[in-house]
């Protein structure tokens, strides 16, 4: 089991575990944090998105703390951000990118995404502790934060039929055993 | 980016260290350290630990090593040439390194001989001929597209900075690429001479920065003369002379053409100027300025791709846009780009699904290498 650590998560996570845990942002044991940038992704109408209908309801649950503001008068984030945009190009990584993950380095957070490049680049580059929107999700469930539903297992289904990023087997198999529940194929 | 190694030594020293004791202070080996000095790119967390530990900027270590051109174009509407442009204009081009570095693919294709010296009315009957247009029509937008193909230039259709005030700029990226970056905020209808005329450029491919009066003349009278045949701009204005001196009637006629046959009214005015001596384009310019304000934000590429319902429709559209960008850059780098990456290479940061899109080109992809129909 993971030791407790406050996690930043990217947007594709946020997509995949917002319906399944709603208080994720406000319920301090969910450890979750997010930026103004998934924030603002999240909300904007994105093209093709029509397939996440239900974002308007469940945008009240947001809750970016990480806010351009803070981050602007800090120098010590800004040199942070300007080692990470070296490897910008070589990596293939948007300016977005690069803010993220200089955030997760900077604030020592964990790093949720459903972006396997970006987590990639996070790990191999900068030793960030990366995790799966699964991973996540069994790391609640281990701790007790959260209890399975069927509405939780739709939800699960629903990441199938939308074609959601492939989770990884080992978290797939600890999921299966953490809710004795099929993963849905 | 390329690391430079000889500073880090330069550096160490600096600090009056040696490289066994600066390895001690960021817990490498000397070997590692060597190793680095040697020309291996340190790690991003063996890199912050560099430059905390001797308190210089991570920019003292690198330097860009992709060869390309950023030469200083007339911006639109007399706006000034300026260093801040300029600068803005290198950022974006350089923003594009990552994908134009190291592409070859494009080095087989026709290269026509042309000068700022020669005649403007060859070359622009040269290029109605290679666009495939039949006919004594203006060159429409697809056209200009399909030339951009024959001629081998890649078109990257991205926002363009405001301050830029430009439509499209040419650039030849790391000695094999011409690229046009056009700006996809841009009111369609005055996209086709914008292009023609940075072709224009690409086709004389001056690879120096310096601003080039001539070579400008050159480019704006051969894209607005390849844009309007001499007979369309005849036609037009025996239309103009039927209506009389009602300037209403007539600026309302232009209007109409300009609607009907995709083009700008302030070009088909300003062409009619040129060959009869009229002042057309002064009187046009108000009417110009609201079709604008009407219509730019429904009525340019962006709002063009995104009209599109699903992605197969919208790479289909942008295929037509940019097939040679398409096929041989964004191809080969889908996979090894993260989803924000992949829509900003799409010019549609933001706004476009990378993941749908990776998807997409994956589907795309797996219908060239069986040969089934996309």
């Amino acid at each position: 089991m993971r030791s407790r650590q406050v996690v930043l998560t990217d947007t594709c996570a946020v997509i995949m575990l917002l319906r399944i845990a709603p208080d994720m942002f406000h319920r301090e044991e969910y450890g979750c944090v997010m930026s103004f940038h998934v924030y603002e992704e999240f909300v904007k109408k994105k093209k093709f998105l029509e397939k996440y209908s239900w974002r308007p309801l469940f945008q009240k649950h947001l809750r970016a703390e990480i806010l351009p503001g803070h981050l602007n008068k800090d120098n010590l984030y800004r040199d942070v951000l300007g080692v990470v945009k070296k490897y910008q190009a070589r990596y293939g990584l948007s300016k977005e990118d690069c803010e993220i993950v200089a955030i997760a380095l900077h604030m020592n957070f964990d790093f949720c995404s459903g972006d396997s490049n970006l987590l990639a680049f996070a790990r191999e580059q900068f030793d960030l502790k990366t995790l799966s929107a699964l991973e996540l999700l069994n790391d609640w469930l281990e701790n007790g934060i959260l209890g399975w539903t069927d509405e939780a297992q739709a939800i699960l289904n629903d990441w199938i039929l939308k074609e959601e990023r492939r989770q990884p087997s080992k978290q797939i198999e600890r999921f299966e055993r953490l809710t004795r529940r099929k993963y849905p194929e | 980016m390329k690391w430079l190694g000889n500073q880090l030594k330069n550096a160490i020293k600096q600090a009056q260290k040696t490289q066994e004791s600066f390895a001690n202070d960021i817990n490498v080996s000397r070997v590692t350290v060597s190793a680095w000095i040697k020309g291996q790119v340190p790690r991003g967390i063996e890199l912050m630990k560099i430059c905390r530990n001797l308190g210089m900027s991570p920019d003292l270590f690198f330097e860009d090593d992709v060869a390309f051109s950023c030469p200083r174009h007339r911006p639109k509407a007399h706006a000034k040439i300026t260093e801040s442009r300029q600068h803005l204009a290198e950022q974006m081009i350089t923003s594009f390194h990552d994908v134009f570095r190291g592409n070859f693919s494009n080095m087989l294709t026709p290269s026509l001989s042309y000068t700022r010296d020669s005649d403007p009315a060859r070359l622009a009957k040269e290029l109605r001929e290679r666009s495939g247009l039949v006919g004594d029509g203006p060159l429409r937008l697809q056209d200009v597209f399909n030339l951009a193909k024959y001629l081998g230039i890649f078109i990257v259709p991205i926002p363009f900075d405001p301050e830029l005030k430009s439509s499209a700029l040419y650039t030849f990226i790391d000695h094999h690429n011409k690229v046009i970056f056009i700006d996809n905020q841009t009111f369609l209808l005055d996209l086709v001479y914008f292009i023609l005329h940075e072709i224009c450029h690409a086709i004389i491919n001056n690879t120096s920065n310096d601003y080039d009066d001539k070579e400008e003349e050159f480019c704006e009278k051969t894209a607005g003369l390849a844009q309007y045949s001499d007979c369309y701009v005849q036609k037009i204005y025996s239309m103009i002379k039927l209506k009389g001196r009602y300037k209403g009637a007539v600026v309302n006629l232009l209007k109409e053409y300009s609607v009907k046959n995709h083009h700008s009214l302030f070009g088909i005015a300003k062409a009619i100027d040129i060959m009869y001596g009229t002042e057309w384009g002064g009187i046009v310019a108000p009417a110009t300025t609201k079709m604008k304000k009407e219509n730019q934000a429904t009525n340019n590429l962006e709002s063009l791709l995104l009209s599109q319902d699903n992605p197969h429709d919208f790479l289909r559209r942008f295929k037509s846009i940019s097939p040679l960008y398409l096929d041989q850059v964004i191809l080969k780098k889908y996979q090894s780009v993260t989803d924000r990456r992949l829509s900003e290479l799409f010019g549609l940061a933001n706004v476009l699904d990378g993941n749908d899109m990776r998807k997409e080109l994956e589907r795309y992809e797996d219908a060239i290498q069986t040969g089934c129909p996309y």
